[in-house]
This record gives C-alpha cells, structure tokens and sequence, in this order.
C-alpha cells in the first residue's frame, strides 16, 4: 500500500471539517460524519453499506458501516469498535477515516485482493449518548449514556450535575483554599493540581472538586449528574455488580446488548479490534500459570478464566509488534483499564482474537502524573490552549472563601489535535489492513486418489491452515459462539462411505498447522470436498472418480 | 333435579367454620336448596371437610393432574372471576414464542394497598420438564383463596401480604414437554433456536419418538459382548454386566435417528441452554457454566420476571420450585459468594426459616448450593438476592423418601410396579432403526422420575405451600407502639416512639444494606413543628445520633428480626401527635397519641 502522506491528510481533513468548542477543535460532530458516511456509501454502492445496530437509550442509532464485497456474511471479517468512552472520540475520528481511505484505496490491486476475501465491520460510535457530551456546551467528561442513574445510591436520580461555573463553556477543576486544603499545584505546570505529598514537608493548600455547585446539599459536587450507565464497565467479563456506573447488571444497556447482538449475529468475525481506553496492542496481556482452559491443565469447570491463554498470548505479541511497527508509536499509553470492559469481554466472553488501543497517545515521561505530562508534551509541540487559567470566582457554595476555577480542559488526555489526526489515522489504517489480510485461512491441498478395486476408492486431503492466526482461538474454542470447521464429501453417483463420514464437525487449526482426512468410498462421477467456517473463509476441491 | 342438588350453597355461616352434615337427598335439604342457592357463591354441599382443606371451593380443580398452558389459563381465569377482591391477573411480558407470562396478584384487596405489603413471589417451571413448579404456584393461589374466609391464619396473611404468584416462567417449553416427544428430562431449555453442536445448522437434529408412545425412552440393541443384561428382580430392566459375565444389550441411547449425516444422534436438539444460567449476578460465559447463553438476561422470560421483580420492589421473600431431589436450596451458588457472600444475619435467617421446612416437608433438605450440591452462575436464586435483596429458596420437588417413606428404599422400579401398575413403562419392542438395524425400544414415559404421580401431588404441594406461607408470615411485620411525649416546657414537647418488627425477616437483609438496594426506613412524625430528630441508640443512657436533614422524617437504615428501633423528636407546638413509618420491604404502620 502506497499512499502519500499528502493524499491522506486531503481525504481526512475534508471529513472533519467543522469545529468545537473543545481544545481540539475540527473533530466532526455526529451530525457532519453521518452525513460523510452516508456520501462514502453513495459513492461506493458495491463495497459499503450502511446499517444500524440499535438504539442508544437516549434514542440515538448506533450506526454500522460494513465494507466488503459480494456475501459479506460468509467472509471472515475484522469489527473494529468505538466510541465506547466519551473521552476517546479519537478512536471514533480513526475508524471513519479508515474507512475512508479503505474505499479510496479499494482499485488498489492489494487492497482489492483483500476485500475479495475479508468483510470489514465497523461500529465508530457505540456509545453516542456520551460522545455528543464532546460536541455539547458546556463540554464535560461525561460518559455514560442517556439512563437515568442514581450514581451516589442516595435514592434521588440525576439531582447534581456539573456547572459551568465560569462561564466559559467547559466543564474544568474548582479549587477552595482551605486550611484543610489537600493539593497543592504541580511544580511542573500551575494548571495540574496534586496531592500535597508530606514525606516531602509539603502542605495542602486547596480542596478540589469538580465546576459544579452541591446541588442537593450532601456535601459532594456533581456525584450524579444526568444519566449513566457507563458502556466500557457494562459488559460481563470481570463485571462488577453494583458498581458506580456499572448498570442493574452486565449487558443491561441497549448499547451494549446493540453491539454484543450485532457480533453474535456475525459468526463470521474472527478478530475484534477496540479504539477506546483498553490496550493490548502496546502491551500484550499476559498469561498465567494454573489460568490456562484446557482440560487437560486440570483446571476445574466452574474456574473462572481471567488470564489469556499462551498460544493466544504469543499471537497477541505478535499483533503488538505488527502494530508498534506499522504506527511507529512508542512506550505505554497510561493504564485505564476499568472492570467490565468490552475489549476483555470480545476474548473472554465473546470468544475472538481481540486487540484494543487508543489509537493514539502521548508517551509517558518518568516521574510525571499524565495530566503533567500532556501538557510537557503540549507546550513541547506548540500546541496551546490545553487549559484554562486559575481565576477567581464567587461561589455561593462557599461565601467567604477564595474559590478559584481553571485547569486541564476535558478531553485533553486523550484527544489529539485534529491537525494530527491525518497521520494517526493512516498509521492506524496501515495496521488495520495488514491484521486483517492475516484473517485464518484454511486450504485444501493435496488430493489423492487411489483406485483399489472396481468402484472402490481411497480420497486423501490434506487441510492447512495458511495463517499464522488459529481457525478459532485457544480460548474461544471452548466457547459455543464460534463455529466449528465442517468437512464434507459430497457429489458422485450413489457414493456409499466405507470409511469416514460425508460430514464431520472437525477441531480447529493453530495457526501453520496441518491435519489429514481420509475417505474409503464406492461410486463414480465428480466429487467435491469442502472445508471451513464462516469465521476462517471456505475452501473446496473437487476430482472424479473413474 | 341432580343439577340442582349440585348447585346447593351452603350459608355464610356453614363456611366460617360450622360442622356441615351431609343430610342426603332429602327433601329437607332440596328445601334448604332452594333459599341458600341466591344468597351465596358456593357450589357443593356434598362434602365433609378434610381438616385444613377447604371443602366448599368456588374453583374446583383436581389436584392429581397436570395442566397444558390452556389448563393453566383457565385455573388463573376461574380464581380470578371467583374472588375479584382477592386475586388479580396480569401478564409480566410475552415468552419467545408471544405467551403472556402469567402473574398473579394475591392479597386481600380491600385491606391496604398491595405495594404498600411485604411481597412473596413465587414462580414454577423455570425449567420446562420440571412442570410441578406450576402445580405448586396453582395450589397456593387457589388455597390462599379458597381459605381466605375459613381460616384466621391465612386471612391475616391476605391482609397484611402480598403474593405474587408466576405459575409458569417458560411456557413455550412446557408446551413442548407435554406435546411432543420428550425425556422426563427434556427440554430443561426453553426453544429459541441454538447451534449445539456449532456446525451453523440450528437444532437440525432432535429425537424421533419412534415406538410412537409420546415419550422418549431408550433403544437397546440384542449383543452378546453388550455390557448389559435382564435384571432377573424386574425384567423390564437392564443392569451392567459383572466382570466375568456374559452380557445380553448394548444401550444405544435415547430414540432417534441421525438427521443430518454428522454420524451423531440426536446432537442438536430444540434450544439446549439453560433459563436459570440466564440470571444478571455472578454471570459466566457457556464455557464455565453450562447453559449460559449470550449474556444475563438473553431470553425474554426471564426479562419479564426481571422487570417485574424491579417494578416490585416490596417483594422481600422468594420461592423458585423446581425438580428433584427433595432439597430446600438456598444460595450462595458459589464458594467464596463472589461479592455475594452472606451476612451472618441473612445466614440466620435462611437457616432458621429453612430448617422450619425441613420439618414441614420430610424427605427435603436444606442445602446450600455450591456447597452441597455444585457450583452455579446466574442462577434465578442469586439474582433475587443479590439484585432485591430478597430471602430466597428453591425447592428441588419430587423426592425418592415419598415412594415408600422410607429414606432407605429408593427403589423406583418396585414402586412402579406396586402403586403405580406399570402405567409409566412402554414395553420393549422391535423396530427398524435407519442407522443401527433391529432395535428395541422402550422403557419409562417422561411423566415417571421427576415429576409426582398424581396421588403423591396434592400432598407435596400442600406441604410446599404451608413452607412458603410460613416464610411468607416471617416477613417484616411492623407497628408503631409506645409513643411517649415529655412536656420540656416553653411550648417543646420530646415525642419518642418505638418502632417494632415482631418477625424473623429484617426490613433489610445484608445484601440490601451492603448496595444500598432499597431506601432505608421512613419513621415521620406529624403533628407540630419538628426541631429536631434523631434516632435512640440507647433510651436509658441518652445515646442518640441525630439527624440533621429533614429531621422530621428520620431515615432508620434496618429493623431487625423481631428486633425494635426507637426514635425520637423535640416538637414545638401540637398536642396530638402521628407517628408513620413506611418501609419498602417492611410495609407500613401508624400510631396516633
């Protein structure tokens, strides 16, 4: 794939051409990107096709984007998800330019080849009550979706939002000097508050909180605010019941049942790929010892399974490096995870290869917090802009005191600059085709016939696995939701099996891996020997009998 | 003439309790006949009545038989137009195939407000071939009914309860279980279609009811080196072969044939997962726990209790009836309890109420799950639980102690023979089988092994009723007693008030207190202008905490187990004074002084 960096700026920064009132301005509001990816799939009526996978509970759709040609549905096929975490739009921004360029792209004799045999299944904005929060003024960091939720369990719902105190149309930090103060500011940016530390004598000067006022009088600021149920800790791998933001119960959400609904729908998705807090890909998750599923480890059947297993380990460090290598990033983006995530839940419970990253971030420097940090990085690379200055405001929740409102804006964190997304976008792009070109890939090779008497025949096949990914994964093996290779023999004139079956289920292939069949049959005429899934793709030989 | 006798009612005072004679066909009685018949509801007189039965019912219904779907509507229509005071019905959703899921709504009506109630629901059949669940549902709504005006008891119960009765939580699959061909196993699942055998074909491969006897029962096949052979005590059986003997049967499986030439039987049969792995607390995936399907709460059943049971959130205790085994189970499902594990108050509980029924029911154990049966996620029990916060049990019906009431004979086959004459057992017969040749075909029809026999299913339902109407009269019962007012002058009066619950169940289990399920206690005060409020942690040495925010309403967190919360307020003005108090599983009272 040869694109010019040049080229690839053009076709992004057309797409996102309006702006917020954010510090990263010139992301496409809901709206605008629909409305691109409606002109993309009139543009390419053969390869794309736009679709829903629900509602949100806000009574917004959960748009799907599906790239591919001919029977989508029997090809094995990449989902790649975001939009999950308000605070990741980036991810969202990726996956549309993606596509994009994918259909730019689809003459390419490489890229064309791939779409004969992989389906692309993209869902940009899982969690669209929350991103609108991005395009919202005031512009907060809320992530939940639109259900009303009683975050603090004080049987009042939605009763203290946040406040724009200062008027200037972000949501930011409040600080009261109090002689019971906690933080301090950071010696390396005035903007970043920290906890006063008293191993180093140092004395808290300010108490923090969020903009807002104590709307019901508990002594807390902003503890539930409108909505919600936070999707990336509603899914049912390592879920936490009664938690904060978690849901009555894991997949209560609409969006999360849309999106777990639309991939069990496509039993054809080998590997998921998550833009949102969760990573893999720059540090792959690792194995542990007694955690492995197998049977034959002794584990019990009741045992919890939280660790990935090896062979799904190795492969993940593999995608790691193809992903380090094609993006060129470095270090870790700083560690999010939260319970009930959908990245763990797409190889845990789901049973694909799953791979998650944020897309994009800053690499982090020893001995800073990561708001320091970013705002180095900022002030290093130009960019201003990333927070609002201290300044005094009269708050009616404190007469007397001195209350102060400024800070690193939302979204700073882990939004690029939308004058960076073109790059972003196309590292991304190069991973994306090159993890999906890997997709299993099972074939026929090696027929035999022997002709031992009369009409009485010996068939040999040989199946291999040409890829280096597993037909299904260690771990999803075991689970129901992925199908199983079948094999049959079919064709002939009145074909009797001496020995083997017209249709056997069949284990799966690691990855390189080869397995033989053998068929004893009497008959004449063409006979045809099939093999796969809708997850690996199929292959078919045929011969005759004479 | 006859159809007149029948429609004799006997009078108000006949059924509140009278000794009523059966006096014949008399002209006496044809006289009598005639003037009672306009003035009451009832229906027969030709009976004396069995102690704790109720003799005169408005609803007859045979209690040694099962009921189809239609039987079902018709029991629920029938009660429902009988006692319009007593009993309402409601769906709570529609099953994968669009059957309402049946509730009932039992109270008395006219006494207070259902929600206003400490609630006890019941549900049966979660699992299709366990049918008897409905039976038992059936029983205790037509019971509480039936009885309401003959026994102090239970009119008690229907004042101041609220029962909620699901008969059939699945009944899609229960359909299917009495229709079609099926083990006295099968279908445990209800009947969305699923991929068993993951091939991409859906239940392409289920049973065939070859001998054409209704049910599923086993194919044998004459062998020589079959490790079976003739049980010399019953010949209708088969036994292993001992080392050193000669054999006379293989056993080839259950019925059926191979339906799409995978080589396999019956692999890929209707549904095939579990309704109770279904549940949204401590949840696994199909590879951990068998049964689980996509995620808690996939099937719209169970979505539909869910629903319901948050739309109740009065419901403080819960029975699940399944089958067999003749346990009373109670959670937690799984060691350790996840975040689920249970407070030593709500351990006492369980246990002090379950032990009860030990006693009411012989033959039934109480057993907690994980620890002396296996290990479960998402379960209906744990959901209750862990969600509501609701005292839960699940009685496993059907035990081996009721063949002989003797927990040391559990033979089946004799009790087959002696008290039931064989009904249940299709003799074995050859046949043709496709795949593998001469077979014969034959043994138990699904309605033996797990479910009652007719003259055993009164009896236990009986038995499972009078457990969950004892639990249910465990419940929180709240009063408002001994308001005291001190005058401290200069117009401020000290009102104290002691709020009591005079049965086992706290208004709160420690799972509600731990999440903060429901709100907590409201104890109000009406009557003059509140100063303030606190609660008395101890009257005698004036400990007390007060409560600041809105002090007129004082937030008691728990009203233990026959236990009492006192609290107090320092009042300006009024001399006549309400003291409220509304819990949410705990119901309400009031005193005025």
């Amino acid at each position: 794939m040869k694109i010019t960096k040049l080229t690839t700026i053009l076709i992004i920064t057309s797409m996102f051409s309006s702006a917020s009132l954010n510090g990263q301005t010139g992301y496409p509001d809901p709206g605008k990107r629909r409305s691109a990816e409606r002109e993309m799939a009139a543009a390419y009526p053969d390869l794309c096709k736009l679709s829903s996978a629900g509602i949100s509970a806000g009574g917004t759709d959960i748009p799907v984007i599906t790239i591919g040609k001919g029977d989508t549905g029997n090809k094995p096929a990449v989902a790649i998800i975001g939009g999950i975490d308000s605070r990741y739009i980036a991810g969202t921004a990726i996956i549309s330019g993606f596509a994009k360029m994918l259909l730019e792209n689809s003459k390419d004799p490489e890229i064309s080849a791939l779409l004969d045999r992989v389906t692309f299944y993209l869902l940009p904005d899982i969690n669209p009550d929350a991103t609108s929060a991005f395009f919202s003024t005031p512009s907060a960091s809320v992530r939940g979706n639109a259900n009303p939720w009683d975050e603090d369990r004080d049987f009042s719902v939605d009763e203290d939002p946040f406040e724009d105190i200062n008027g200037d149309g972000v949501i930011t930090i409040m600080r009261i000097e109090d002689e019971a103060g906690t933080h301090i500011e950071s010696g390396s940016n005035s903007a970043v508050m920290v906890k006063a530390d008293p191993s180093k004598g140092e004395k808290g000067k300010w108490i923090i909180h969020t903009e807002g006022r104590d709307n019901d009088g508990d002594g807390l600021f902003n503890e539930d605010g409108p909505g919600g149920v936070f999707i990336n800790n509603n899914f049912s791998f390592d879920y936490e019941e009664w938690g904060r933001n978690a849901g009555i119960h894991a997949l209560s959400e609409n969006e999360s049942r849309a999106v777990a609904d639309f991939l069990y729908d496509h039993y054809n998705i080998f590997a998921v790929v998550t833009y949102g807090p969760d990573d893999n890909l720059s540090k792959p998750w690792k194995s542990a010892p007694g955690q492995q599923s197998s049977p034959q480890q002794g584990r019990q059947r009741s045992q919890i399974i939280k660790n990935i297993q090896r062979e799904d380990e190795t492969i993940n460090q593999m995608v790691s490096a193809l992903f380090l290598n094609e993006t060129g990033f470095t270090g870790t983006p700083y560690n999010m995870r939260e319970r009930g995530n959908f990245a763990e839940w797409a190889y845990y419970h789901y049973g694909r290869y799953s791979f998650a990253t944020p897309g994009w971030w800053v690499p982090q420097t020893r001995d800073l917090t990561p708001e320091e940090n970013i705002l180095k990085w900022g002030s290093e690379n130009g960019m201003e802009n990333l927070y609002v200055d201290w300044k005094p405001v009269e708050h009616p929740d404190f007469h007397g005191k001195k209350v102060e409102v400024g800070g690193i804006k939302p979204f700073v964190m882990t939004t690029p600059p939308e004058s960076m997304l073109g790059e972003i976008t196309e590292k991304n792009y190069n991973f994306l085709v090159k993890l999906a070109g890997m997709h299993p890939d099972p074939v026929l090779t090696g027929l035999r016939v022997e002709h031992l008497e009369k009409d009485l025949y010996r068939i040999s096949v040989t199946l291999h696995n040409n890829s280096m990914l597993a037909t299904t994964n260690e771990l999803g093996d075991r689970n129901k939701w992925n199908r199983r290779m079948v094999i049959t023999l079919e064709g002939g004139n009145d074909l009797t099996f001496i020995s083997g079956k017209p249709k056997e289920i069949t284990g799966r292939l690691k990855g390189n891996e080869t397995r033989e069949y053998n068929w004893v049959v009497r008959g004449r005429g063409e006979i045809t020997i099939n093999a796969g899934a809708v997850n690996t793709g199929f292959s078919s030989v045929s011969t005759s009998l004479k | 003439m006859k159809s007149q006798e029948t429609k004799y009612r006997p009078t108000p005072v006949q059924r509140t309790g009278s000794t009523i004679f059966n006096l014949g066909r008399s002209l006496l009685v044809s006289l009598l006949v005639a003037v009672t018949a306009t003035l009451t509801g009832q229906e027969n007189s030709n009976f004396f009545k069995a102690a704790g039965t109720p003799a005169n019912t408005k609803v007859s219904i045979s209690w040694n038989r099962y009921n189809t779907y239609d039987g079902i509507m018709d029991i629920c229509q029938r009660l429902t137009k009988a006692y319009p005071d007593l009993i309402k019905m409601e769906s709570a959703g529609k099953s994968f195939q669009g059957r309402d899921i049946i509730v009932l709504t039992v109270t008395n009506f006219n006494n207070g407000k259902p929600e206003n109630k400490p609630g006890y629901y019941i549900d049966g059949n979660i699992h299709s071939n366990e049918i008897q669940g409905t039976e038992m549902a059936l029983y205790a709504a037509w019971y509480l009914t039936e009885m309401f005006d003959e026994n102090d008891f239970i009119r008690e119960l229907m004042d101041d309860r609220v029962f909620y009765i699901l008969p059939t939580i699945n009944p899609d699959a229960r359909e299917d279980y009495i229709h079609n061909p099926n083990t006295a196993s099968s279908p445990r699942s209800g009947l969305a279609p699923r991929d068993d055998d993951r091939d991409g074909l859906f239940d392409e491969d289920g049973f065939e009811d070859i001998n054409g006897d209704g049910s599923i029962t086993t194919m044998r096949r004459k062998n020589p080196n079959g490790r079976y052979r003739t049980d010399p005590a019953d010949p209708r059986q088969m036994i292993p072969v001992q080392e050193g003997e000669q054999g006379e049967y293989d056993i080839l499986g259950m019925e059926g044939i191979d339906n799409d030439g995978d080589g396999l039987v019956n692999e890929d049969r209707q549904g095939s997962y579990d309704p109770n792995r279904d549940w949204g607390y401590s949840w696994q995936p199909n590879y951990i726990q068998g049964g689980a399907d996509k995620y808690p709460f996939t099937f719209p059943e169970n979505r539909s209790v869910r629903d319901f049971a948050l739309n109740h959130p009065n419901i403080a205790g819960v029975q699940s009836y399944h089958n067999s085994g003749g346990m009373i189970l109670r959670g937690p499902s799984m060691e350790g309890g996840g975040s689920e594990v249970y407070t030593r108050e709500d351990d006492n509980v369980l246990n002090t109420i379950g032990k009860v029924g030990e006693k009411l029911i012989p033959g039934y154990r109480l057993l907690v799950i994980w620890k002396d049966l296996y290990t479960v996620y998402g379960g209906e029990l744990d959901w209750w639980y862990g969600a509501t916060g609701a005292y839960t049990y699940s009685n496993e019906l059907w035990a081996g102690f009721l063949m002989f009431n003797d927990p040391q004979n559990n033979n089946r086959n004799e009790f087959e023979k002696l008290l039931l004459h064989g009904d249940t057992f299709t003799p074995w017969k050859e046949f043709d089988h496709p795949v593998y040749g001469k077979v014969e075909i034959g043994g138990y029809k699904k309605n033996f092994g797990r479910i009652h026999p007719g003259f055993l299913l009164e009896s236990d339902a009986h038995r499972n009723t009078a457990f969950a109407l004892y639990h249910a009269s465990q419940l929180p019962k709240l009063a408002v007693r001994d308001i005291e007012i001190k005058n401290l002058g200069g117009g401020l009066n000290e009102v104290t008030a002691t709020v009591t619950n005079s049965r086992i169940t706290p208004t709160h289990s420690g799972q509600n207190l731990k999440y903060r399920i429901d709100p907590p206690n409201y104890i109000s005060i009406e009557g003059g202008e509140v100063i303030t409020g606190m609660i008395v942690e101890d009257r005698w040495m004036n400990v007390t905490e007060e409560q600041k925010r809105n002090p007129a309403t004082i937030e008691a967190d728990n009203i233990p187990g026959n236990s009492e919360v006192t609290v107090r307020w320092i009042v300006k003005g009024g001399n006549k004074y309400t003291v409220k108090v509304k819990s949410v599983k705990g119901g309400v009272a009031e005193l005025t002084k």
